[in-house]
C-alpha cells in the first residue's frame, strides 16, 4: 500500500472512529463532497425548481380580491431577511408564527384565497422562494420577551423522552450527534436549510415536516404544524441553529 | 388456595416465603398479589412481569425456551428489533450497522443470559441517561403514536429469543 496513513484513516472511518459533532454543525458538512455541490449549484440544486413554481405563485393573482403578493409586497427580494428570524411573536393574535403561518394567513386574510396545504408544492414554492431570499444570513430569533414563554416550552419538548421507543429529540440530535445510525451520520439538529430537498423524501419539506419525520421514527403522536407546541419546539430549534447562515434551498440526505 | 397464575409468579414468591405457615396471611398475601397483577396489567403493560437482581433479570420472561435463530430475525427486522441499526452485529443486514451502542459480535463472552436479559429488557434500571430504552416496559411514556400505544417495543418471547442468540455470540469477525 502506497499510502498506509491513507489506509489507517480509511479503517479509522469505517470503525467509526470519526470525531463526535460538537456545537453548531450545520448538515452540509455532512453532505459529503458530491451533493454539498448539487446544492452550490443553483442550475443542479432540485431545490430550486421550487424557487422558479414560487416567482411564478408570487406574481400570479390569487383569491377572491384578484391580487398578488407583488401587488402589495413589491418583489421578492423584499422579503430579504424574513425567514432568517422565524419563528417570532405575533403580538396581535398572541402566538408564534413560523414561515408557513405568514404565507397561509396572508393567503386566506389579505388575498381571501384559501390557504395552501401544509407541504403542498403550493406553499413549498412560496416558502422557497421567500427562505431563499435570505440565503447567506444568520439565523436570529428573538426568544425573550413575549417570545420566552414558549422557548422555555421548546426546550423542555426537546429534552422530553417520546414515542414508543422513549427518545428525547437531545438522545440523538444533542448527545450523539456525529454517531451512526445504521449507514447515516445523526445530524446536530440544525435547521438553517429548511425548505430544503431531502433525498429520503425524494422532494421538498419544511421544518415541520423534518419535526414529524422524526416523532414517527420514535413513534411518537405527530405535532400538528400549526399547534402552540410545535411552534414553541422549532423556536427551540432555530435559536440551536442561531448564527448558522440560511441555506434553503439545501439538499440533506 | 392455590398460587396465582405464572404471570404473577414475580411478586407471589416473596410474598408467599414472608407469610410461610401462615394460612390466613399467605390468602392474605395471594390475593394481595392478584390485585397488583390486576392493577399494574391495566396501567403498566410490561411485556411480561420480571424481578431484576442486581445487573440481572434471572427467570426467563416466557415459557417457550428462547431459540436463537428466531432471535437473529428479531435483532435484522427494522420493525421489530432493529438492532443493528445502533450495535454491529454478525448479520448480513449488519454491514451498514450503527455505532450508538457497543459492538455486540461476541457479547456472550462478556454477558450472561440473565445479563442480557436486563439489558434488553429495562436496560435503564442500569442507566436511566442510555440512550437504549426498555424493550419490555410500556408504562410512563409520552405521547406514544396510536398504533403503538400501550405496548412494549417487543414481546417477553421475541426478548427470550434475543438472549438466546445474542448470548451464543463468541466470535469477532475479522470482515472490513
Amino acid at each position: 500500500m502506497r499510502h498506509p496513513l491513507l489506509l489507517l484513516w480509511l479503517l479509522l472511518a469505517l470503525e467509526g472512529q470519526a470525531e463526535p459533532l460538537t456545537g453548531q454543525v450545520s448538515g452540509y458538512h455532512l453532505l459529503g463532497e458530491e451533493l454539498q455541490a448539487l446544492q452550490d449549484d443553483a442550475f443542479a440544486n432540485p431545490g430550486m425548481l421550487w424557487v422558479d413554481r414560487g416567482q411564478r405563485a408570487w406574481n400570479s393573482p390569487a383569491g377572491a380580491r384578484g391580487t398578488s403578493c407583488r401587488d402589495c409586497h413589491g418583489g421578492p427580494e423584499r422579503m430579504q431577511g424574513l425567514a432568517a428570524q422565524l419563528p417570532r411573536w405575533n403580538a396581535e393574535d398572541k402566538r408564534l408564527e413560523n414561515l408557513e403561518g405568514l404565507v397561509r394567513n396572508c393567503r386566506s386574510v389579505r388575498q381571501r384565497a384559501d390557504p395552501p396545504a401544509y407541504e403542498s408544492d403550493e406553499l413549498l414554492a412560496l416558502t422557497t422562494l421567500i427562505a431563499y431570499q435570505s440565503r447567506g444570513l444568520p439565523l436570529t430569533v428573538a426568544v425573550d420577551g413575549p417570545a420566552a414563554d414558549a422557548f422555555a416550552a421548546g426546550r423542555d419538548a426537546f429534552a422530553r423522552r417520546r414515542g414508543q421507543l422513549d427518545l428525547s429529540c437531545a438522545d440523538c440530535h444533542d448527545r450523539h450527534a456525529g454517531a451512526r445510525l445504521r449507514g447515516e451520520t445523526i445530524s446536530a439538529g440544525m435547521i438553517n436549510g429548511f425548505p430544503l430537498y431531502r433525498l429520503t423524501w425524494e422532494g421538498m419539506g419544511s421544518r415541520q415536516r423534518m419535526i414529524r419525520w422524526c416523532n414517527e421514527a420514535v413513534r411518537a403522536e405527530p405535532l400538528q404544524p400549526d399547534t402552540a407546541k410545535a411552534l414553541a419546539l422549532e423556536l427551540f430549534l432555530a435559536w440551536r441553529s442561531r448564527g448558522l447562515e440560511l441555506e434553503s434551498p439545501a439538499i440533506r440526505r | 388456595m392455590d398460587l396465582p397464575p405464572p404471570a404473577a409468579s414475580v411478586s407471589a414468591p416473596l410474598l408467599t416465603c414472608a407469610a410461610a405457615g401462615r394460612p390466613s396471611l399467605r390468602v392474605a398475601a395471594t390475593l394481595l398479589a392478584l390485585a397488583m397483577l390486576l392493577t399494574s396489567a391495566a396501567t403498566i403493560a410490561d411485556c411480561a412481569p420480571f424481578q431484576i437482581d442486581g445487573d440481572r433479570i434471572e427467570q426467563p420472561l416466557a415459557e417457550k425456551v428462547g431459540e436463537a435463530a428466531a432471535g437473529a430475525r428479531v435483532a435484522a427486522d427494522r420493525q421489530r428489533g432493529d438492532c443493528v441499526i445502533c450495535h454491529r452485529l454478525p448479520l448480513p443486514e449488519g454491514r451498514f450497522h450503527g455505532n450508538l451502542g457497543p459492538d455486540l459480535q461476541a457479547v456472550g463472552l462478556r454477558l450472561s443470559p440473565a445479563q442480557l436479559r436486563l439489558r434488553v429488557a429495562a436496560n435503564r434500571h442500569l442507566n436511566p441517561e442510555s440512550i437504549m430504552p426498555d424493550y419490555c416496559r410500556s408504562g410512563d411514556r409520552h405521547r406514544v403514536a396510536e398504533s403503538h400505544r400501550g405496548q412494549p417495543i417487543l414481546s417477553a418471547q421475541e426478548i427470550e429469543d434475543l438472549v438466546a442468540w445474542l448470548s451464543g455470540l463468541e466470535a469477532v469477525e475479522k470482515t472490513p
